[in-house]
């Protein structure tokens, strides 16, 4: 089969890994408007089926993205020497969980890296579209890759 | 040397410290406003002064929705053991730059690596109006 690729020559991640990757990474970039204009922050995520979570302090940045709208959400992996790369991207509207989705959320084990600060928010943003992209070598070990055939030269 | 640090506990990088760790890493993302949607791309980028450069793909969506537009570009790294890393954000607006002052550029800098692919196409500056980094260091046990 041939391997799927974009315009550009990226190959192109199926919805399946990409969902793996989401998971699999401990945290990625929000990207939001905050008065109009974009900012990028590093955060820790839960994802449930279609919804990503995000835990945070009320009155923070991370907060404020529920009342501006579209977001993205970013996870990638990069190695400069082997010039091998892979992202995914998902794109949504952010808002406040309602107590179900905050429940749902919560069972997920996770992790809040910077804890100094009580975290009793969770800012959730329905996945509307889900995009990943892999240069050079696509992401090892994820199990939906049907669009791709094994490296050359592997058993 | 006590830190200086935000409201969530992280350190305050100097601006001299965040250009330095931005300048250690190939890759970074860029956040920009498409339309009606805010999108995020990984670019691979160099840091000259405050300016990031990248390079973007021959008629890529990405030159015309960022180009005079106010952007964000972030890069960071992590230790996912021990939960610690840092992240350098660099927002202002992006802007075209014409191949031959690029080359001229890179090949100042014995970036002429760069100046030689010929895949890639296109240069985008982002002159910074802020750059801000926080660090989070591990946690003490």
């Amino acid at each position: 089969m041939d391997v799927r690729t974009d315009r550009q020559g990226l190959g192109v991640l199926e919805r399946t890994a990409c969902e793996q990757l989401l998971d699999r990474a401990p945290l990625g970039r929000l990207a939001f408007l905050v008065d109009g204009r974009p900012m990028v922050l590093p955060v820790n995520h839960v994802r449930r089926g279609l919804l990503l979570g995000f835990r945070c302090a009320p009155g923070s940045k991370l907060d404020a993205a529920r009342e501006t709208g579209p977001v993205a959400f970013e996870v990638d992996a990069f190695d400069a020497d082997e010039r091998t790369a892979w992202s995914v991207v998902a794109t949504g509207v952010a808002r406040l969980a309602t107590p179900i989705e905050r429940a749902h959320l919560e069972q997920v084990p996770h992790l809040s890296w910077a804890d100094a600060v009580a975290r009793d928010h969770w800012v959730v943003v329905p996945i509307a579209r889900l995009t990943g992209r892999w240069l050079g070598q696509p992401p090892a070990d994820v199990i939906d890759l049907t669009a791709t055939p094994p490296p050359e030269g592997t058993p | 040397m006590s830190l200086v640090t935000d409201r969530n506990g992280l350190e305050i990088l100097t601006l001299g410290d965040a250009l330095r760790l931005l300048e250690s890493v190939a890759v970074g993302r860029i956040g920009f406003v498409e339309g009606d949607r805010v999108t995020i791309l990984p670019v691979n980028h160099f840091v000259h002064g405050t300016s990031v450069l990248f390079r973007t793909a021959a008629g890529a969506k990405l030159d015309a929705a960022v180009v005079r537009r106010p952007v964000a570009f972030e890069a960071d790294h992590w230790d996912a053991d021990l939960r610690s890393g840092w992240s350098v954000l660099v927002r202002g607006d992006a802007e075209v730059v014409g191949e031959e002052a690029m080359v001229a550029l890179l090949e100042a800098r014995g970036l002429e690596s760069w100046a030689r692919s010929r895949h890639r196409r296109g240069w985008v500056r982002i002159r910074a109006d802020e750059v801000t980094g926080r660090r989070l260091h591990p946690r003490r046990t």
